[in-house]
This record gives C-alpha cells, structure tokens and sequence, in this order.
C-alpha cells in the first residue's frame, strides 16, 4: 500500500484509525510524556513510521491488520514510557568523585526481568510474530504455529495431510517471509543470514 | 538457547521465561487468541494465574480495549426461575440465545455457556454485575468452564450484564492479488455476455446479409472469450511464488504476477549475465511464445488469444520463475 493512501485511510484527522491513537493518548498522555511523546501528532508519527516499514501489499485483510497494529504499537509505546518512568524515578545511589571520573564509559548495570513492567525481546517477538501472521493464508499460520511449538515435520505433515517435500518447501517459504517482516521491524538474529537470499 | 533458528529459540524461551507480560504482549492475546500457538497461549494463561501485577495489567488492557471498542455488543443475562442448586440465566435475541451456568464447587464459582451463538462465540467478554467486572474471557468457547474469581454467595443472581468485543474470530479478508483476480474474472465474465448478448443482437442482420449474398466478417474475439481459456493450471499455479534454488540469479520484474494485459505487452527481467529463455505458454502448458535473449527487455507482439496464461523464465533449462497473467482483448 502506498504511504499516502495508508496516510489518508488511516493516520489522517477525522478515520478511525487516527480516532483509536487519539483515545490511547487523551488516555495515558501523562505517561506517553516520559517516553518525550508530547503531543498527539507525536504518537501518530511514530505508529505510523512503525507500520509503514512493512509491505502492506501481502496482507490478507489490510483493515483489520492495520486497526490491531495501531493498537499493538501504541500499547509498545505505553510499555517503553511506563519503563522510562519507572527510570526516571529510581533512587539511584550518590556517587563518589571518583565513581564519576569513570562513570560515563560504564555502562549501566542490565535490567533484572522481576520488574513487572520491564519487558524482553520475545514478548516483542509475541507481538511481531502474531501480526505476521496477518501477511500468511491460514494454511502457513497454521505450520507457523507448530513450528512455535516444536512439533516434530512428521507429526506436522500427518496432521495437515502433507508430504514431508512439501512441508519442506512451505516451511522455507514461510521461514523467508519471517525474516523479510521481521527484519523490516528492526529485528535480528544470527539465524536470518541463512534466509538473506529471501531477504535481498 | 537454539540459535540456530529464530522459531525454536522463540518457543523454548516461552517455555522457560519468568518474563513478565507486557501491555503490548497482552493486546496481542486478547486479539490474535485464535491465531496464537498452543505454547504462546500457556504462557501468557499461566503467568496471569500466579503473578497479581500481570493480572492487574491484563484488566487495565483488557478495560481500555473494551471501551475504545467501536461498538462493543452488551447482552443481559437474567437468571430463569426454579433454578436452585446450579443457577441458570439466559439471554435471547435474534442471533440466537445464551444460557449461561453458574457452579459453585470446592474451587469457587464457575460460568459455563451452554452454546454461544457463532457471533459470539471465540469473541472476548467481560461478565459484569452491578458494573463490577465478575471475570473477562479471552476467546470465549461454549462449555469450557471460566472460574469467577472472589464471586460471593448469590451474586450472580443479580442482574448480570456481557459485554462482548474483539475480532479474535474474525475469518482473513481475501488478499489484493485476490481482489485483482476477482476483478478480473468478473470483467471476462461481462465481456462474455456482452460478447454473446452482441452476437444475438447481429444475428438477424447478419441472417439478412447472408440472404443478400454478402456475409459479415465474424466479429473480433467472437470465439476468443472462451471460459476454458481462463480456466487455471493446478500445476503450474504450483510453481508460482515458488522459490528455486539456482546458480543463476533472475527474476521477471514487469508484468507482475496476476497482471491483465493486451498484446502488446513488455516483459522485463533482471539477473546474471547469460542467456534468458522466456516461454508464455496457455492454461494446457503447451508453448505459444518464446523467446531466447541476453537483453532484459523483450517485447510480446503476437497476436495472442484471450486467455490465462503463465510466462516462464528459464536458464540452461532449469525453470526460476513462473507467473501468472490474464490477456485480454484490446478493447
């Protein structure tokens, strides 16, 4: 889809899109501010960049996509301002002078996971990988889905009636798609260079 | 860690992660619930039983989706009479009706729908009484117990509102190709009839010239619009999207696959250095033009006969790309 026509259909005043952000901001714009989103044309931008960096044309039902991604991406932007809160409120420790002269070039010790609203990347790949499965016929979401879950080729050919050949092809026809999305949102993982011909 | 591949290390960290949900994550839930995989469901379903802080999210998440919902369906349940032991309540309307059972056991009270109209069922609900929220249904299913957390003796005798929202059941649209395709065979199907509808019409003018010794040329594309011609070839539509491992690297850029064109149209290609082999060929496989060239433009001038037709692009015999085009009368 061209970026006008997704900008006139769904981020411009007046659709529903642009009505959805609208009720996700006037809602948490006091929190959005951490995370420097001060005005409502800033959370907009940023769906916007979001969404756009896919190819919309391989969607299967672009209207529906396009509302839960809105609504996905500006959950994401809540999670990120309510860490950037929770940041800025930490009692961090009084430093020494000495702790100073160093302090800029170390960097800051990782974040544990038992914070409640600190979330790691494969809840970002729950998010990614369940829209990708807007861009896939329910045939390939359905393998995707097994492959999630470890289900052995057999076992997943027996249960759609395949050949394992088939399985084979469709799997690399899905895993290339993958990588193509994901890629696309910013993703990496050492296993994408082995699909970099699907990508390029 | 599996990091050799991106899906088994996603899975088995689902598994294994203590992670905690984030508002995105739960959004994701609450609308793709029918799209996710057995092991993403466990893992958002058992965090939220032992973890208060993601349950609180899971409301917060779950409230605001309800509200921002453009038209959320609200039903009321009333209670039917003569119900004692196991408390029922029913709602009906045009769609159809629920009955909806409340349980009391040794863990707690528990709602069963008996059998959710299909509008209804695989939707998300937030069973409430007296605008207090009782419990809040993912992908809601008839006969699958859901416990109502901290219900009291005889709450849910009061007045018992459902207020269902969510797309998670909702069928995939049909892709653009799709709609391109549709459109397509539905314009071929007008201009069957018209054709038929014009040669009807001629046929008495037609019988006239005859009569006076001077037959008519038979009209263009008369016998050419023939639905067998646009039939599709179960085996090569195989072949399209379809990735082929090769040494040489090429592609067809113009037309795109699914494209409706008229004689003459140009082909455009991109790859390796070496000689290209371009074949259309019909719905029946067999060959009506080809071309072998190292440039990557040809030109299709022949007079080619409506129908579908699949264009390949082959090197030292070994096929890299098939695509399907509809070609259509000039006019």
């Amino acid at each position: 889809m061209d970026s006008d026509i997704l900008h006139q259909h769904y981020f411009k005043e007046g659709t529903t899109g642009h009505a959805l952000m609208k009720r996700f901001y006037a809602r948490y714009a006091d929190l959005l501010r951490y995370a420097n989103l001060l005005e409502l044309n800033d959370v907009v931008h940023e769906v916007y960049v979001s969404i756009s960096r896919s190819d919309l044309s391989h969607v299967y039902n672009i209207e529906h996509y396009i509302m839960r991604a809105i609504k996905l991406h500006c959950w994401s932007l809540i999670d990120n301002a309510s860490r950037q809160k929770r940041r800025s409120h930490e009692n961090r420790p009084i430093r020494t002078m000495q702790d100073a002269e160093w302090s800029d070039d170390t960097p800051e010790p990782p974040a544990t996971n038992t914070d409640p609203t600190e979330a790691l990347q494969h809840q970002e790949l729950l998010v990614h990988i369940n829209l990708f499965k807007e861009f896939v016929s329910p045939g390939e979401a359905r393998i995707l889905n097994h492959m999630i879950d470890g289900t052995p080729r057999e076992e997943i050919a027996r249960s759609l009636d395949l050949g394992l050949n088939t399985l084979d092809t469709r799997i690399r026809r899905i895993r290339i798609k993958l990588v193509r999305y994901l890629v696309s949102m910013g993703h990496f993982h050492p296993s994408f260079k082995r699909f970099a011909e699907g990508v390029a | 860690m599996e990091k050799d591949d991106i899906l088994k290390d996603y899975g088995s960290q689902l598994s294994l992660t203590e992670e905690h949900l984030s508002r995105a994550g739960l959004s994701a839930y609450l609308n793709g619930f029918t799209h996710l995989s057995k092991k993403e469901k466990e893992f958002v379903a058992a965090h939220l039983l032992r973890c208060e802080d993601c349950a609180g999210r899971f409301a917060e998440v779950f409230d605001t989706e309800l509200e921002f919902s453009p038209e959320p369906s609200v039903l009321l349940l009333h209670r039917l009479p003569g119900t004692t032991s196991e408390q029922a309540m029913r709602f009906s309307n045009e769609g159809g009706h629920v009955v909806a059972l409340v349980r009391e056991d040794e863990v707690g009270h528990q709602l069963t729908f008996e059998r959710l109209p299909s509008d209804i069922e695989r939707k998300n609900i937030m069973v409430s009484s007296n605008q207090a929220p009782l419990v809040r249904i993912v992908g809601a299913t008839s006969r699958l117990p859901y416990s109502i957390p901290g219900a009291e003796p005889g709450q849910y005798t009061q007045e018992i509102k459902l207020q269902i929202f969510g797309d998670v059941a909702e069928q995939k649209g049909i892709s653009v190709y799709w709609k391109y395709s549709i459109a397509a065979i539905i314009l071929i199907a007008l201009l069957t009839v018209i054709t038929i509808w014009t040669r009807q019409t001629d046929q008495p003018e037609q019988a006239l010239e005859s009569e006076r010794g001077h037959p008519s040329p038979p009209p263009p594309f008369a016998d050419a619009l023939d639905p067998e011609r646009f039939t599709t070839n179960t085996v090569l539509e195989g072949f399209i999207d379809r990735t082929v491992r090769s040494e040489v690297h090429g592609r067809i850029l113009s037309p795109v696959n699914g494209d409706t064109l008229s004689v003459p149209f140009l082909i455009q290609c991109e790859g390796d250095a070496g000689k290209y082999t371009l074949v259309l060929v019909d719905n029946r496989n067999s060959p009506v033009w080809q071309l072998v060239t190292s440039v990557r433009t040809a030109t299709v001038a022949d007079s080619i006969i409506p129908g579908l037709y699949y264009l390949k692009l082959q090197v030292d015999g070994k096929l890299l790309q098939v695509m399907k085009i509809a070609v259509l009368p000039k006019n």
